[in-house]
């Protein structure tokens, strides 16, 4: 059975994870802290 | 001479360069304000004023000068490809591409000249206090021009000369040292002209010389500026070239030509598009320094009468990508594999084709009253929302991402893969594009939802996005291509529509330079040195959108009709008159 598949997944979340973290780390680098608080009240 | 004789003789001249900006640092009056020019000091020939010839000669040396300055780069790289590949197409294309240049080289020093001239007729003042700040650094410029003629006459004909073997390297070193003279020549001009938008070096309220040339030359705009003209001369330059393939393509007369001239103009348009996919990131770069250094000048470009002119840039940047976009789908005949990317051709149209339409939706709209009241507001319920950064941002950059799809999409066409691990390469490749699109996408919706701040601080991330998808895919698909089946492309093999899509190219991007142009020198305002020295001539205002758009189209059409020239020249170098029967030698 081809491991294809399961490479997409785990690289997918790896992928994510690592934007996440760079997303994080540049927004906070611009002084820019990301909280719940900026998203609009429900 | 002896060797110690030519090393003495070397530190002199070193000595000499070194101390040439403080020879004439001594015979100005450094302490004194900068001059407050009046209206006597603007003079007019025939009725006429400076501006419309000093901006003319500026654009149309500008366009010149990034093309003549990119040509090397390129060569130069393809030069070495070839050396490495051992393939002596590349050889011979490089040759080629640098032949085109040659003959435009003559303009750019004419309309240099015709620059220089104009600037001392028209505004003696304001040359008076830029030598006076810039002072001995004005002849290193002219040195380092002697310098650049000599090196680009020597590199090209020295070609065949220096063909082989370590003779090749000694030729490759004479590019290496053609192009640091280019790239110093254009990072001289590009600090005078980023002083007169954010001066250093001299006092903020007088204008008298406080620092060194070094302090005037690194002003904050300076390497912004720097790096967005080095990329785009690069684009600039392959758009041109790949005109001149499209140009011999269509008249080539055998299938040889026709094969040498169709991969001549996917080198160029490759060249041209990887030049110009970093390009929006520099732009962003050197707008956020704008922003920095003054806020107002910021809100002048991107919020005032000029903000409307970025619609127009969006307008042009979108035909490029479709133009480029456009030829690259074509060349997917060329192989038998690529037509099994075909299926996937329209939905990157759409992508390319949404994020245009979104791109170009301008927020507020000049309305009349009566339309005001129809549409219940100055912006439109639904479309309104895309006229923000958030949207057009996250339209960018797909744009650009899928722009780079296609590209992958013909190198993938050529190759089959070998290696055990292809497939699971494919997975790594399919997740980082679906993660990092979703990221983009849900950055643009975050900053919808955010203060402002947050909106711009968003886009960061979204650009560093879409560079680590083309950087890591271009990386994966370079180890997956080791030890590939080559597929035969059948270059040649190319519609003759296919090769309009590589003339838009050029007529876009002059285009594009020119309204550019006129932005960032019209951020200044009423200043010829922001906020140190005041224009007072009768033009001291922004020209109107109209003037603009007349100018501008006027330099694009004289820089066409250069170009034109410049292409019948290399063709006419390369042609041979037969010899006439009747002027035969008796025999």
């Amino acid at each position: 059975m081809s491991r294809a598949p399961l490479v997409f997944l785990v690289s997918l979340a790896l992928w994510a994870a690592y934007f996440y973290a760079v997303d994080i780390l540049i927004m906070e680098g611009q002084g820019l802290p990301v909280t719940w608080a900026l998203m609009p009240a429900s | 001479m002896s060797r110690s004789g030519k090393i003495l003789l070397a530190c002199v001249a070193v000595a000499a360069l070194a101390a040439l900006p403080e020879l004439a640092h001594a015979a100005g009056a450094l302490g004194d304000p900068a001059p407050v020019p009046t209206r006597a000091d603007y003079p007019t020939v025939g009725g006429m004023g400076g501006r419309p010839v000093v901006w003319g000669l500026a654009q149309m040396h500008l366009f010149l000068a990034a093309f003549v300055l990119a040509v090397p780069i390129f060569v130069l790289m393809i030069e070495l490809a070839g050396v490495l590949t051992r393939d002596p197409r590349y050889d011979a294309m490089a040759h080629e591409f640098l032949k085109i240049s040659m003959a435009a080289y003559s303009f750019t020093a004419l309309t240099g000249g015709g620059l220089a001239l104009a600037l001392f007729l028209f505004y003696p003042v304001v040359m008076d206090y830029m030598l006076r700040v810039f002072r001995g650094q004005v002849l290193f410029y002219a040195l380092l021009f002697g310098m650049e003629s000599v090196f680009l006459y020597l590199y090209y004909y020295s070609w065949d000369a220096l063909r082989h073997g370590n003779r090749k390297w000694m030729h490759l070193a004479i590019g290496l040292v053609l192009n640091d003279v280019g790239l110093t020549l254009m990072f001289i001009a590009n600090a005078w002209t980023t002083f007169m938008m954010s001066p250093a070096g001299v006092d903020p309220l007088t204008g008298a010389i406080t620092g060194s040339v070094w302090e005037a030359t690194r002003n904050p705009l300076w390497n912004p500026l720097n790096l967005h003209r080095f990329l785009a001369n690069i684009a600039y330059g392959g758009a041109i070239v790949g005109a001149y393939a499209a140009y011999r393509f269509l008249s080539a007369r055998t299938a040889e030509e026709r094969a040498h001239y169709d991969w001549m103009g996917y080198t160029s348009n490759f060249i041209a598009v990887a030049g110009f996919l970093p390009l929006p990131f520099a732009g962003y770069w050197l707008m956020a320094e704008i922003y920095a250094y003054s806020q107002q000048m910021g809100i002048t470009a991107m919020g005032g009468i000029l903000a409307w002119l970025f619609i127009i840039q969006a307008v042009l940047i979108g035909t490029i990508l479709l133009a480029a976009n456009y030829y690259l789908w074509c060349g997917l005949n060329r192989s038998e594999a690529g037509a099994r990317y075909a299926p996937y051709v329209k939905y990157i149209a759409v992508v390319i084709v949404g994020g245009f339409l979104v791109w170009v939706t301008p927020h507020s709209l000049i309305l009349t009253p009566e339309e005001v009241r129809i549409l219940g507001g100055t912006t439109h319920k639904v479309l309104g929302p895309l006229g923000i950064m958030p949207a057009k941002n996250t339209a960018v950059n797909l744009m650009l991402i899928f722009t780079f799809m296609s590209f992958q999409m013909f190198y993938r066409s050529g190759r089959e893969p070998t290696v055990p691990w292809a497939r699971a390469g494919n997975a790594v490749i399919g997740a980082l594009y679906i993660a990092g699109i979703v990221n983009i996408v849900l950055a643009g919706i975050y900053g919808y939802i955010t203060p402002t701040v947050y909106k711009v601080g968003a886009s960061v991330p979204q650009v560093l996005t879409t560079l680590t998808i083309i950087i890591a895919c271009a990386v994966i698909d370079g180890f997956m291509g080791r030890g590939a089946r080559r597929n035969k492309i059948h270059w040649g093999r190319m519609s003759t529509r296919s090769q309009y899509a590589l003339f838009v190219l050029p007529v876009a991007f002059t285009w594009l330079m020119a309204l550019m142009g006129y932005i960032r020198s019209s951020v200044r305002t009423q200043w010829h040195v922001y906020a140190i020295m005041k224009d007072a001539s009768p033009e001291a205002y922004i020209p109107t959108i109209g003037d603009a758009g007349n100018m501008i189209t006027t330099v694009t059409l004289a820089f066409m009709a250069v170009i034109v020239f410049v292409f019948w020249l290399s063709q006419l170098g390369a042609t041979k008159q037969a010899a006439d029967s009747s002027e035969a030698p008796a025999e």
